[in-house]
């Protein structure tokens, strides 16, 4: 019974069985559109890794060279200590804003956010910036700041920068998670007598492993696909990783297709593992009573206040502060040459970077795209969570795992996948360079965010609140409409949030696969880079992040009253 | 209380944002380096070219950095022609992964880049048409590939770039910077990321033979000499006072820093260096080739040159003079070699030099 009611397609009037055949029909057309969307571009990389391309053999053998068990193990490591350092960042932070006094203080979240909306270069290259010989670090801080520069230099300090741009993925799960744990499961045991300690390793920690070992999956894969710092800083210090092998494959000359898709298809193994692991921690609902529904607060000590307080400062001045100053005083010097002085900085180049005939379109193109491939994916990706929840079926795994796979390997090998699939020559009609091309690689990279945001708040939601929504008489459309679609907001409007801002910011799909002629905002911004105009590229980087913030705060603002609304 | 905290921080951003402002010095627009002069009124020299009519739709260029001359090149050309030009720009390694990866149903129909290794290996493939533009005759011809299958249209220079600020001394060549003024303070462009900076090795190699190259780079390396990034961050490097000279950088980004008020100099070494030409090539499978040639002829006369000298790359035409600071090719000491020679043994030097001064 309660399988059908969960389906957003089964109409009003449909018999139980009318209704699951529907839903089959639904998860299949899903099914389809996933395996065109993100199985047939990754199957093209597959095949050329095993074929080979253009007259280069099959680089498949050369895996097991040593060097490259090295590059397998360096990027286990890097994923690891990433997954380390974003929970030590993100947990306590979920914690004090979900169930604490703290959570009044809504600006933090937004802080919080900031890192997020930095392209991943810029923020390796301000940190880089900032460390150098002579930089800002070693001239205030002195001696402290070689020190910073050697500790940046190492692999561990390149796992602390890539963690300051994806903790709040994490973040932002485990706090949504928090916010829709009811307060009961916690009062119980308070009034039970359970100490603190109890209360957070018997009764909190159980009910997150699901979302956190989400999160942390989701951490995983991005440190293990994400090309900013092991490209700038990696290569630096000799810590090669695949996604940084795969780079070189596919940018310096000589190119390898069959290295890169060989490489890539390692990752992709290592990511299925991972999600696998994943699947296995969270196999089971956490189930718990809805009595009250309300939010719980934990009263906080002044101890225990001050050293979330102190957390916080600490975690907004790595992950943020820093890379800001240095940011922005790029975006501001005139003459890099010269000492820093106010003679020597101006607001110019923000005007410069917004002409129509240097940034302004990149950044129009951006929003544009960004919103289009967003709101796409949010559609697609609440029919998937949806649809995989509940009884499994292997039409429902596979839609899962499709929905999850974008992420699973690195963008540059999905760019490369799209082309090898949609510039087919076989192919009779293709969006191939045009903008259609632009919104499908969208769309299939953010989808992977949007479904963990959906289903993290889908697996809060007690299946007895639709039950009674069934048994007052409510039909499938209008239980989904008027009873799940409202619980699942939270998860639909951050995830869709999340997406468009990772579309403000990605650099590698958007240069590859875009039209020839149509500039985005990341690929201006490090095209910048490249020439030497490094001014233009950190004030676009802040008209971008300043951008998404007021965007931010407005969506934010709505949450909040919405949820205020709710608890009314 | 939320609105109160968020005009308080406002008005505090207002009056810090005007008081700095006062104080803060501005961009002179002439240094805008998007901004470049216009080509050179067209003269009655034989390498002015007349727009062909009758030329119609549009062309696909792929083309390397940097984007401002690409830019003003494409803006020239469809104001003669009234073809529309899409352009792909980006570094080199970006532009030919994505030819590489179309190659399956090819959408270029220029390709314009910056070395001339991927131009060579495309040609050997049968990829590029052969043609000899407008105003060929007169380009030095170990610029011109095989067969006319590509051809080099202008040339960057690899230079010892200096900080004028925080160098001891002005080095003159590149052994120069061996001794204990540039302790700790040269930087090289990573060859493994930068292609000229492989070109220049395999060149030293070529010309010098590789006990001398090695002997070189041994002592450069026990100086403390730094190989980190491409091209563009070790310009940036040296710029911002880290090190103080950059070993092999492109002269042209030099030029526009110094144009911009920088304290640079550019120092072409005494005992030779490589003269980088940028090769363009029409793609076999261009869907509208008399278009391509006619932007191929553009490029090589007498307009599209200007607009390159103006982006101060050196013109592959030597009767266009080079902009203000820069050297015409005939001034520029080259290393005795040939380009298809180090294309050919680039890979094993850099293979070399990597397991010799950069494995970890």
């Amino acid at each position: 019974m309660t399988q059908t009611q969960l389906r957003p397609r089964s109409s009003a009037a449909a018999a139980p069985s009318r209704g699951r055949l529907r839903a089959a029909g639904g998860t299949g057309a899903l099914l389809v559109l996933l395996l065109v969307g993100v199985g047939a571009p990754l199957v093209a990389v597959l095949i050329r890794a095993v074929t080979g391309y253009d007259g280069q053999p099959s680089a498949l053998g050369s895996l097991v060279h040593t060097d490259n068990v090295r590059i397998l193990r360096n990027t286990v490591l890097l994923g690891l200590m990433v997954v380390v350092f974003s929970t030590l960042m993100a947990a306590p932070l979920a914690f004090l804003m979900s169930w604490t006094r703290l959570r009044r203080h809504r600006w933090i979240d937004v802080a919080i956010m900031i890192p997020f909306m930095t392209p991943p270069y810029v923020a390796s290259l301000a940190w880089l910036d900032f460390t150098r010989v002579n930089g800002l670090a070693e001239q205030i801080l002195g001696p402290v700041g070689t020190l910073v520069g050697t500790v940046v230099h190492t692999p561990a300090g390149m796992a602390a920068i890539m963690s300051c741009e994806i903790f709040p993925f994490l973040y932002l799960i485990l706090r949504n998670h928090l916010d829709s744990l009811p307060a009961s499961s916690d009062e119980i045991a308070r009034v039970a007598g359970a100490s603190p300690w109890q209360r957070l390793s018997r009764v909190l920690a159980p009910l997150s492993t699901a979302s956190f070992s989400l999160g942390a999956l989701i951490v995983f894969i991005r440190a293990a696909g994400e090309f900013g710092a092991p490209v700038t800083i990696g290569n630096q210090i000799g810590f090669p990783v695949l996604v940084s092998r795969v780079y070189e494959d596919v940018t310096i000359d000589p190119l390898d297709f069959p290295s890169a898709a060989a490489f890539s298809s390692v990752l992709l193994a290592l990511g299925v593992t991972v999600w696998g692991l994943q699947q296995w921690v969270g196999r089971r609902p956490t189930p718990f009573g809805g009595r009250a529904a309300r939010r719980t607060t934990v009263r906080l000590g002044p101890l225990a206040r001050g050293l979330g307080w102190a957390w916080f400062w600490l975690v907004f001045l790595v992950s943020t502060l820093i890379p800001y100053v240095a940011v922005i005083l790029g975006a501001m010097t005139l003459l890099r040459s010269r000492p820093l002085s106010l003679n020597n900085l101006t607001f110019d180049y923000f005007g410069i970077v917004l002409k129509p005939d240097a940034g302004l379109p990149a950044l129009l193109h951006s929003l544009g795209f960004a919103f289009v491939g967003a709101t796409l994916a949010t559609a697609l990706g609440v029919a998937v969570a949806v649809a995989v929840a509940g009884r499994r079926s292997a039409g429902k795994r596979w839609v899962d795992l499709l929905a999850v796979a974008p992420d699973t390997v690195p963008a540059i090998v999905l760019a490369i996948g799209f082309i090898f699939f949609w510039n087919a020559k076989w192919l009779p009609a293709t969006p191939y360079n045009t903008g259609w091309m632009l919104i499908i690689a969208y769309t299939v990279i953010f989808l992977p965010m949007v479904v963990q945001n959906v289903k993290s708040s889908r697996a809060t939601i007690d299946l007895r609140l639709l039950e009674a929504a069934t048994v007052s008489g409510a039909t499938g459309g209008q239980a989904f409409i008027r009873v799940m679609l409202p619980l699942l907001m939270p998860g639909i409007v951050s995830g869709w949030l999340l997406a468009f801002l990772i579309g403000l910011r990605e650099v590698v799909v958007s240069s590859l696969v875009r039209p020839s002629s149509m500039d985005l905002l990341s690929p201006w911004i490090i095209g910048q880079f490249d020439q030497g105009h490094r001014a233009e590229a950190m004030a676009m980087t802040v008209i971008g992040v300043v951008g998404s913030t007021v965007l931010l705060v407005v969506i934010e603002a709505w949450r909040r009253r919405s949820s205020e609304a709710k608890l009314a | 209380m939320l609105r109160l905290r968020t005009r308080a921080v406002l008005a505090t951003a207002a009056v810090l944002s005007l008081t700095s402002l006062a104080a803060c010095g501005s961009v002179d627009s002439a240094s805008d380096s998007t901004v470049s002069p216009a080509p050179a009124a067209a003269t009655d020299s034989a390498l002015t070219w007349k727009a062909p009519t009758g030329l119609s739709g549009e062309l696909n260029l792929y083309s390397a950095n940097p984007q401002g001359l690409t830019d003003d090149l494409v803006a020239e050309f469809t104001k003669e022609t009234g073809v529309k030009v899409n352009v792909f720009a980006g570094e080199t390694g970006k532009v030919t992964a994505k030819l590489d990866a179309e190659w399956g149903n090819p959408q270029a129909d220029l390709v314009y880049l910056a070395s001339w290794a991927p131009a060579a290996k495309y040609a050997k493939a049968g990829r590029t048409l052969s043609y000899k533009p407008f105003g060929a005759d007169s380009v030095d011809p170990s610029w011109v590939g095989p067969n006319d299958d590509f051809i080099g249209r202008d040339g960057s220079a690899l230079a010892l770039v200096v900080n004028t600020s925080t160098a001891k001394s002005t080095p003159a060549d590149w052994s120069d910077l061996t001794g204990p003024d540039f302790k700790d303070q040269v930087i090289m462009p990573d060859p493994r990321e930068s292609g000229t900076a492989r070109d220049l090795i395999a060149a030293m190699v070529a010309s010098q033979g590789e006990a001398k190259t090695w002997e070189l780079f041994d002592k450069l390396f026990a100086n403390g000499m730094v190989v980190q990034g491409a091209n563009g961050p070790a310009l940036d490097d040296v710029t911002a006072g880290s090190h103080a000279v950059v070993l092999g950088g492109v002269d042209y980004s030099a030029y526009s820093a110094i144009k911009k008020g920088e304290a640079l100099k550019v120092v072409l070494p005494s005992s030779g260096t490589t003269v980088t030409p940028r090769p363009i090539f029409i793609t076999k499978t261009s869907k509208n080739p008399e278009a391509a040639k006619a932007f191929e002829d553009f490029m090589f006369a007498e307009q599209g040159q200007a607009i390159s000298a103006a982006n101060f790359m050196i013109p592959s035409q030597s009767s266009v003079p080079v902009a203000d600071g820069a050297k015409p090719l005939a001034d520029i000491k080259q290393f005795d070699f040939t380009w298809d020679k180090v294309s050919a043994t680039g890979n094993d030097v850099l293979d070399t030099f990597v397991s010799k001064y950069l494995k970890k």
